[in-house]
Formats: structure tokens, C-alpha cells, sequence
């Protein structure tokens, strides 16, 4: 071992370059990877953050009742099952109920969301998309807007609108109330046709102070679908104890298009995983290869001054196996290292054309990075191992040949 | 630069073919790579587009001026403007148009009721634009009046069934009119949009309505018709009509624009990455074989060639091996994506029988007309920045006695 | 294909004017001849209400899932044209109220603090959630709408009606079991598909001024749910005229 690292330190550029060769592409698949958690976790955030939750609690839906959902008369039960239950981040209560919005003689079915403000403020993107007016708190009179419904409808900031709830299972309600806030939705359908209001008012049109369509949920401690288990633990614990007529949908059932993109996404992030891992090993095999192919003549003197066969491979594969574990470590260090100093600085921020999507989405407009342990391990791991084999063929060579013609040798 | 020293860069990479192999292989890897993963990705975006303008709009849309602002059948064209539009649009290469009489209104089943778009079209004109028809999951496409098309989505929240009968209902001139349809198909459409869509006969939609004109003229062009030309030309030859204006794909879906600079911003660090990682490739093999020629630079210094030629011909070397490489991977790249153009990746087996009802197509066509080389061209980018950092320096601090007593 | 205009359907209270119209049907002579013809035992069972006036106070008893609410209303008609309609119970609820006058509709609630016309594309949704819809215990159109066929049964009639292919109707068919002596006992709306979709039953019928009136119906649908409403202080024939029906009366202001 002495002897190795001695024999390192002396040829110190050959030995800096196959260092470089393990740690370059480790380094660079620990970033791959940095890069394709944080577009996933990103991506699960988004379709996750407020409106869908990790799971919301519902009631059994009997029959069909175009776009309306199910309606809890009273939530409470759903709500007192949480309190029992570990692992959860956040709830609130919501309730959806499809209406008709009209101004004068133009009117429109819409999807009322009453929500608590306060509760999905501090993550929803609602407050940032206003244009015009301000934000709901729980007690305003009125109801927030998408900048296209206000064009149908004709109505600005302080305008009156008549809503009439109409879901199936409480019966006509009318409310007229003002518009307080206009937001820019990403999407011009979702600008269209949905109303957010304060749960308490959007309760007076469902003619009931307690009725609810869901409690959405945030699972403690998940940071992408990698962590659906943790979701999975608590559906499961919460339909235990729930009453039989409510149901736990996860995000799977609530947005199946989402898992059914993470379902090909997988296999395409798996591919260019194998794409990085393919090139890294290229390039480690090819310069550890050729580090010890140039050393076969000194190799045939070493073995000309009677060391043995076995002793010559130890020594080459001791020196290269160091030389992989400090690159590997070094180049596991250096991506994790890029990480963090990434994530501590707030990510990287994008192109401003970038920015406006991510804003209009209500996605994150830094390019944020993150990496877990096995990723790491398997990226180190997979490269050392990658470079001992490749130092291992040409060594074997080199040790199986008669010493003269060793020295002869020229590539 | 003399062609001197391009023959000997030429000539030295010929000495160690395995060598040299490698390293192209590694450069045509990379560069392959990143064609790919940009061609798909491209093609999952176009394929979006394309579910778009196929079965939702039209490659572009005439409509009234003002109407997006106030999209109600008032506002839409009247039955000579269109027949005037329709008269200088004869001087436009197009496929096909179609009529379009869109109102928003509800539809009630016995189970529920929900709001609609309800779109009159006509149901010979029609599918000469959009391709709905090819994507019926039951029944058949429209015939005549009375008849409705609905999404499998619409029809499932309404448990509504090929044969039964709907109501629909719109706010007309005087008045909230109805009128009872029978469903005679459903579709199934990647578009989301299209979901809470009733297609209807553009006679009844005229009747609910009490609108004589039309709400859009969609326009189909013919395979292969550059759009945005189409467009500027069709705009220029309505320049003087002006209670129309023409809407694009873009017009009609400012987010698209949007998502498609995201994604391809997405790509450039995956891009970056593998360009270092062949650069690095590269620049090491080519060091290994400066180190290995010490001696014989020395003697070439010594011969009197100057240490930037030494350089500059190592640094032509390494620029050789990638541009060769780049136009391997290039080529095997491009001729996989205009296979995958034609064939289309399946992704059915990946999606467990979900798919075209979620909005996500299922057969993904890459696209193979985009300037993607100028990404993979990075990959020779780096590798000659790479090269020129530190086999290339070495090569330069070369001291011909030195070189010549240590190799 | 038949379009119809708001008018003809946007009697939002037509709910409770149908059932007055049905209960007046035992004003109808019973005729002792040969049976009738499904039309005519249709039309005598719808009676002829038009033109009269009614006034009563209504208790309806909804059961949405398990859950009961009872809402007490009183109500005013005049005709086809002209409805009022006012909640006193429950308290939260109290004042507010609906008027219709042709084809308009107004809304008021104390708590809003004025009236609101309502936009008429809304109408047909139920007035208090499950039951029967407004619209589709307005039986108005029903000849126009559907083809009629009569069975004698036990006691009296079952009248089958199966809409025209072209009505704006979405149900399948509706059967009328309608007494000897024209009364109507109970109506069943199905889908398309031959399923029940719910059942209205007509009974405790007292004789109010000379007519017959079901002071108990109950709409049972096919989850469950239910409306039972019992009608109370029923007058006929009152003094009233169209100048009843305003705004103002709507507001509580007189």
C-alpha cells in the first residue's frame, strides 16, 4: 500500500489524469442526476402543491353528476382521522361546486373552489398570478376571478357577479357578490371556468355551514414520486379508521395523467442514466487503459528483476484501485458539493422567457438540483469499479508476457 | 494553419486506429445521444401540436375581428364576410376549410348536467380539416341534424351511451333555447380542450343559436405547407378585409410557445453534461498519446518545428477525431430519428392502458427536422476547448532535449 | 327537430304549479262511458288549472344523504305566468324567496339585500337539491312531447309516455298511474335504459274548494334520496291579479 501510493505520488501526472478520469464522470452523474430528481420532484410538486394535494379524503360518489363531486355534509370525521394519524404536513377542507356565473345577460358555467385562503396562501401561486384587485382573505365579501371570465362576463374589480350553485345534492343556491381579484391563469381554460372563493361564502351557496367535497392532503417528508410509499402508509392507515362512506384517493386517482407521464418518464430518465453511465465508463476504461498499457515496458523490467506475476498485479491493482476510490470520492464529493452550493444559493435562476412559463404554471423558475444517497453511491461505485477492470486487462497482459518482450513492447 | 500540419494530424491518427476508433466512437456516442434525446423530445412537443391542429383547430383559424375578446356567436363573421373571405382565400395552396358555429352552453342527461362548448360544424366540411373521426371510440362520426358527438370523458360524467338522448342548451337571441340531440359516437382525443367539447351539425348549432353567420373558418393546408408562411400569405391577401383576422397556432395557444422554450431549456445542462464528458474522453486519450510521442516532438521541435505547431497539431488531431465522430453520430442519430419520424416510439406497453384519455399521446413520432446538430455540435465544441486546455499546453511546453532524453 | 325558446319551460316554480295542476285534476267529471283515449285521460289528469289562482303553505322534508332538512315555504300562483314563492323555515333562511313572472325569474335574500335576476339557462336544476327537478314535474308539455298510450289496471289507469325522438327531453319514458276518477297516484320517470330514476307518489288527497288535492307527495330517486312535501292552508280561487306578483312583494316591502 505504501509502496503504491509511493509509486503514485512519483509519476504524479499520469496518476492526476486517471484521478481526473474517475472523478470527472462521477461528478458528472451525480449532477444527471441532480438534474432529473429536481425536473421530477418538480414536476410532482407542481401537479401536487395545492389544488390535488398527496391524497384527499371524499365521499363515496354513488352516481354520475357531470363534472360535480361527491358532498361531505360534514367533514369533521375526515378531519378527526387526521389528527390521529402521523406524517401529516397539511390539510385543509374544500369545497367544489360547479355553478353558473352571470353578470347582466351573460352568464357561464364555472367550478367555484371554496377554499381557505390562509391555509393554501403560503403555497398556492394564486396570490402571485393577480392582475388586478387583491388576494382573498377568509372573511372577503367576494371572489377571485380568471382574467378571461371577467372578459366573458364583462365585469372588472368591484363588479357584482350572481353565482348559482348547482350541484346535484344541494340544490339551488344564489349569491351575488363582488369581484375581488382578477389572476392571470396559465391555462385560458382554468381562466374560463374557475371561480376561487372563501370556503364560508361558497358554503352559503351549497345552503350548509359544514358541506365539503374533499380535504386535501400533504403527506409529511415527500419530495417527489419516490416517496409515494409514504403516501401509500398513510391512505392506508387513514382508510382504517375512516367511516365506510368515505373514500382516500391518492394522487394516482386524482391525477392519472400525471402518473402515467412518470410511468414513460421513468424508463427515459433510466435511459439516459445508462446513456451517462455508458459514456463515464468509456472514458475511465479508455485512460486507465491506456495508464497502464504505457506502463507495460516498465512493467517487463519489474518483472525482469524477479518480481513475481502475482506481486505486479497487486501493485497495479492496488494503484488503480486508490486512484478510483480518491476519484470517486472526490467526484462524489464535487457533485454533491455543486448541489449544495446550489441549493443554498436558491438554484439557478432561468431565462426570463423560461420564468414567465414557470410562473404561468406555478412551477419554481430556479432550476433547483437534488441528488440522494444511493444515486451518489451507485455513480461512485459503478465508476471505481469500472477503472479496476479496466486496469485489470491490460495488467494481466502485461504480467503474462515474458519480461524481454515486455520491454520491447510498443504499443 | 499549413495543410502540412493537417496531413501530419491525419497521418498520426492513423498509427493507433484502435485508438483513434475509440475515440470517435465515443464522440458519435455522445453526439447520437444528444440528437436523440433532443429529436424525441422535440416530437413529443410536435406530436402535441400536431393532436392540436389536427383534431381540435385547423393548421389556422379566420375569425371575426374583436372576437376573442368577446367570444359570442354576435361577434362572429357574417355569412358574406365569409363568403368574401373564402373568395380571397382562393389565391392561398390549402387543404380544406370548415365553417365553425362555437357557442357556450350546457348539456343535460338524465344524471346530470355540466357546461359545454357546443360546436356546429359542418359534417362534410369538417373532417377535411381535423381528423376526429379517426379517433371514435364508439359509434360513428355526424351525419346530419339532431345528431351529437361528445367526448368518452363528457359522456362518462354524464353516463351518457352511443344511441341515448342529450339536451342541449345555449343562450340564443331570445332567449335560452334547447334542443334534444341523440349521441351517435364518442371520441377520444388527446386534447384536453376537447373534452368538455359537443360537436354538433353547424344547422342546429344556427337554430340554438339564432346566429346565421359563423363563429371561425378553419383552415387545413395541404402536407408538408410550411404554416407561418401560410399564414403571413393568407394575411396579406385579407389586409384589406378588415373584419377578419387570422389566428395561428400560437394565437390560439399562447402556452404552447411557452412550453416549448421550457423544455428545450431543460435540455441544455443533459446536453452540457454529455459534451463535457466526451470532451474529457477525448482530451485524455489524446494526452496519453502526447505523452507517449515526448521523444519523437522532441525530435520534431529539434527538426525545427515551433511549439504552437506541435500544439496546434495535437489540438488538430483531437478536432479531427470529433468532427469525424460528430458526423457518425450524426448521421446514424438523424437516420434514427427520421426512422422513429415514420414508425413513431409505441409508448402503449408504458402506460397501462391509460393514455389517449388522459391527454398524453401514445405514440410519440420524433422529429427530424430541426437544426439538432447545432446541440451535438457542442459535443465538438468541448472536446477541441477540452483538447486545448491540457494535451495541446503540454505539447506547447515541450523542451526538445528533455523531451528527447525523457521519452 | 323541434327547437324550444326558455319560454315554455322557464316556469322555475312550475314545480309546485304542476303539482297543483295535478291535484286539481279530480275536478274532472268521471265519465262512465267506454274507456277514454290516452290523451284525454292524460289531459283530464292534468286538469285545468290555468287561470287559477292558489295559495298554500308547503313543508318540504329533503333527505340527501341520511341527512334531513325540512324547508317550509309559502307560495302564491296566478295562472302559468305568475308565481311567488317565500321560505319561512329554516330561520337562516327566512325572507328570502323567488318570483316569476313569464320568463323571468328573480331571486331575494335578506342576507344579499336585493333581488337578483337569474339567468334562465340555470333553470331545471332542483330547488332544493335531489328530488324531483322543476322542470320535469311540470308537466306543461308532456303532450307535446310524448307519445301517450293507455292501459286500464286495477282502479283506474296507467298511462305510458315515451317522449318523441326529437323532444328536448332526456328520460326514457315516464308511466302515470292515474285513479278512476283522475287522479294522479304516482309517476315514474326511467332512463333510457329502463332504469328507475325516481318515483313520485301522490296521497292524502283532501277536497280544498271543491277540488282534490294530494296534500302529501312524496320523489324518491335511485340513490336514495328523498323530498317529501306536505301541503297545508290551501285556497283556491283567490282575489289575486298580476299586480300581486312584484318585486317589491318578492322583497318583503309589502
Amino acid at each position: 500500500m505504501k509502496a503504491a501510493i509511493r509509486h503514485l505520488v512519483r509519476n504524479r501526472r499520469r496518476s492526476l489524469l486517471t484521478l481526473l478520469a474517475v472523478l470527472c464522470p462521477v461528478f458528472a452523474l451525480v449532477v444527471m442526476f441532480g438534474f432529473a430528481s429536481a425536473n421530477l420532484s418538480d414536476m410532482f410538486d407542481t401537479v401536487t402543491r395545492v389544488d390535488t394535494g398527496h391524497l384527499q379524503i371524499r365521499h363515496v360518489d354513488t352516481r354520475a353528476a357531470g363534472s360535480a363531486t361527491a358532498l361531505m355534509q360534514d367533514p369533521s370525521p375526515a378531519i378527526e382521522a387526521l389528527a390521529g394519524i402521523d406524517g401529516i404536513e397539511w390539510h385543509t377542507v374544500r369545497l367544489d361546486l360547479p355553478a353558473l356565473a352571470s353578470a347582466g345577460d351573460r352568464s357561464r358555467t364555472v367550478l367555484i373552489q371554496g377554499v381557505v385562503p390562509e391555509e393554501i396562501d403560503p403555497i398556492s401561486s394564486t396570490r402571485s398570478l393577480i392582475v388586478a384587485g387583491t388576494y382573498l382573505t377568509s372573511d372577503s365579501p367576494g371572489v377571485v376571478i380568471g382574467k378571461e371570465l371577467a372578459d366573458l362576463l364583462r365585469v372588472g374589480v368591484g363588479d357584482d357577479l350572481v353565482l348559482l350553485g348547482a350541484h346535484p345534492e344541494t340544490g339551488v343556491g344564489v349569491l351575488r357578490v363582488p369581484v375581488v381579484g382578477i389572476v392571470d391563469a396559465p391555462i385560458a381554460e382554468m381562466g374560463r371556468s374557475v371561480v376561487q372563493a372563501p370556503l364560508a361564502l361558497t358554503r352559503q351557496l351549497a345552503r350548509s355551514a359544514t358541506a365539503a367535497t374533499a380535504v386535501v392532503v400533504r403527506v409529511a417528508g415527500v419530495t417527489g414520486p419516490w416517496d409515494s410509499d409514504r403516501i401509500d402508509a398513510v391512505a392506508a392507515k387513514l382508510r382504517a379508521v375512516l367511516p365506510a362512506d368515505y373514500v382516500v384517493l391518492d394522487w394516482r386517482d386524482l391525477v392519472p395523467q400525471v402518473d402515467v407521464f412518470l410511468r414513460i418518464l421513468n424508463p427515459a430518465l433510466l435511459i439516459v442514466a445508462a446513456i451517462f453511465f455508458g459514456l463515464g465508463a468509456l472514458v475511465v476504461l479508455n485512460t486507465v487503459y491506456l495508464s497502464v498499457m504505457e506502463r507495460t515496458r516498465e512493467l517487463g523490467l519489474i518483472l525482469s528483476l524477479g518480481a513475481s506475476r502475482g506481486r505486479v498485479m497487486r501493485s497495479i491493482l492496488s494503484e488503480a484501485g486508490i486512484l478510483a476510490g480518491v476519484g470517486a470520492v472526490g467526484g462524489a464529493l464535487g457533485g454533491v458539493g455543486l448541489v449544495w452550493i446550489v441549493e443554498a444559493l436558491g438554484g439557478i435562476p432561468l431565462p426570463a422567457e423560461y420564468s414567465a412559463f414557470a410562473k404561468a404554471v406555478g412551477i419554481n423558475s430556479v432550476l433547483h438540483l437534488r441528488v440522494d444517497a444511493p444515486q451518489v453511491l451507485l455513480a461512485a461505485a459503478a465508476m471505481a469499479v469500472v477503472a479496476v477492470l479496466a486496469a485489470w486487462v491490460p495488467a494481466l497482459r502485461a504480467s503474462n508476457l515474458e519480461p524481454v518482450e515486455a520491454m520491447r513492447y510498443v504499443e | 494553419m499549413n495543410t502540412t500540419t493537417l496531413r501530419m494530424a491525419w497521418r498520426n491518427l492513423w498509427r493507433h486506429p484502435q485508438r483513434t476508433i475509440l475515440m470517435i466512437a465515443m464522440v458519435a456516442f455522445g453526439s447520437f445521444v444528444i440528437l436523440i434525446l433532443w429529436g424525441i423530445t422535440d416530437g413529443f412537443l410536435a406530436s402535441m401540436t400536431h393532436s392540436q391542429v389536427a383534431q381540435n383547430q385547423g393548421a389556422f383559424q379566420i375569425r371575426a375581428a374583436g372576437y376573442a375578446e368577446d367570444p359570442v356567436p354576435s361577434s362572429g363573421l357574417r355569412l358574406d364576410d365569409l363568403v368574401r373571405i373564402e373568395a380571397a382565400l382562393a389565391g392561398l395552396r390549402l387543404r380544406a376549410t370548415a365553417p365553425r358555429l362555437e357557442v357556450y352552453g350546457m348539456i343535460r342527461s338524465a344524471y346530470g348536467s355540466d357546461g359545454v362548448t357546443i360546436r356546429g360544424v359542418d359534417p362534410t366540411r369538417e373532417p377535411r380539416v381535423t381528423d376526429l373521426q379517426d379517433s371514435l371510440t364508439a359509434g360513428r362520426y355526424l351525419v346530419g341534424p339532431g345528431e351529437v358527438l361528445l367526448s368518452a370523458q363528457l359522456a362518462a360524467d354524464l353516463d351518457v351511451r352511443v344511441g341515448e338522448r342529450v339536451v342541449l342548451l345555449a343562450s340564443g337571441a331570445d332567449g335560452t333555447t334547447s334542443q334534444a340531440f341523440r349521441a351517435v359516437g364518442l371520441f377520444s382525443s388527446t386534447v384536453t380542450e376537447l373534452e368538455r367539447v359537443a360537436l354538433v351539425s353547424i344547422v342546429d348549432a344556427r337554430a340554438l343559436t339564432g346566429w346565421g353567420g359563423v363563429t371561425a373558418l378553419a383552415v387545413a393546408l395541404p402536407p408538408g405547407a410550411s404554416t407561418s408562411a401560410a399564414v403571413a400569405h393568407a394575411r396579406e391577401l385579407l389586409a384589406n378585409q378588415s373584419e377578419a383576422e387570422v389566428a395561428d397556432y400560437f394565437g390560439l395557444n399562447p402556452l404552447a410557445r411557452l412550453m416549448v422554450q421550457g423544455s428545450t431549456i431543460k435540455m441544455i445542462p443533459f446536453v452540457v453534461l454529455i459534451s463535457l464528458l466526451v470532451g474529457f474522453g477525448v482530451a485524455n486519450t489524446t494526452f496519453y498519446s502526447v505523452l507517449e510521442r515526448t521523444r519523437e516532438f522532441g525530435v520534431m521541435a529539434a527538426l525545427g518545428m515551433s511549439r504552437r505547431q506541435l500544439a496546434r497539431m495535437v489540438l488538430v488531431e483531437s478536432v479531427f477525431v470529433s468532427a469525424i465522430g460528430f458526423a457518425v453520430g450524426g448521421s446514424i442519430g438523424y437516420g434514427a430519428l427520421l426512422y422513429m419520424a415514420r414508425v413513431g416510439l409505441d409508448l402503449t406497453p408504458l402506460m397501462a392502458g391509460f393514455g389517449a384519455e388522459l391527454g398524453i399521446p401514445t405514440v410519440i413520432y420524433a422529429s427530424a427536422s430541426g437544426l439538432y446538430w447545432l446541440a451535438a455540435l457542442s459535443v465538438v465544441v468541448f472536446t477541441a476547448l477540452v483538447a486545448a486546455w491540457y494535451p495541446a499546453r503540454r505539447a506547447n511546453r515541450l523542451e526538445p532535449v528533455t523531451a528527447i532524453r525523457e521519452g | 327537430m323541434r327547437i324550444r325558446t326558455a319560454r315554455r319551460r322557464t316556469a322555475v316554480l312550475a314545480l309546485l304549479v304542476a303539482v297543483f295542476s295535478l291535484a286539481v285534476a279530480g275536478l274532472a267529471a268521471q265519465s262512465p262511458e267506454a274507456m277514454p283515449t290516452a290523451t284525454e285521460i292524460l289531459d283530464r289528469a292534468r286538469g285545468a288549472w290555468q287561470g287559477d289562482s292558489f295559495h298554500a303553505v308547503v313543508s318540504v322534508e329533503v333527505t340527501l344523504a341520511g341527512q334531513t332538512k325540512v324547508h317550509v315555504l309559502e307560495v302564491w300562483t296566478l295562472g302559468s305566468d305568475y308565481a311567488l314563492l317565500r321560505v319561512l323555515e329554516p330561520k337562516d333562511d327566512a325572507g328570502s324567496g323567488y318570483l316569476q313572472v313569464g320568463d323571468k325569474l328573480w331571486y331575494y335574500s335578506p342576507l344579499v339585500g336585493g333581488s337578483i335576476e337569474l339567468p334562465s339557462m340555470a333553470i331545471g336544476d332542483t330547488l332544493f337539491g335531489s328530488g324531483p327537478s322543476i322542470e320535469d314535474l311540470a308537466l306543461g308539455t308532456l303532450s307535446e312531447d310524448y307519445d301517450v298510450t293507455a292501459e286500464a289496471i286495477d282502479g283506474g289507469y296507467l298511462l305510458t309516455l315515451v317522449p318523441h325522438p326529437d323532444a328536448p327531453v332526456v328520460y326514457g319514458k315516464l308511466e302515470l298511474t292515474v285513479t278512476s276518477d283522475y287522479a294522479i297516484e304516482r309517476i315514474v320517470t326511467y332512463d333510457q335504459r329502463g332504469g328507475v330514476l325516481r318515483t313520485a307518489t301522490f296521497s292524502e288527497v283532501v277536497e280544498v274548494d271543491g277540488q282534490k288535492l294530494p296534500t302529501r307527495i312524496v320523489v324518491e330517486d335511485a340513490s336514495g334520496n328523498r323530498t317529501i312535501q306536505r301541503i297545508t292552508n290551501a285556497e283556491y280561487n283567490l282575489n289575486l291579479d298580476p299586480s300581486f306578483f312584484t318585486l317589491e312583494r318578492l322583497e318583503g316591502a309589502e
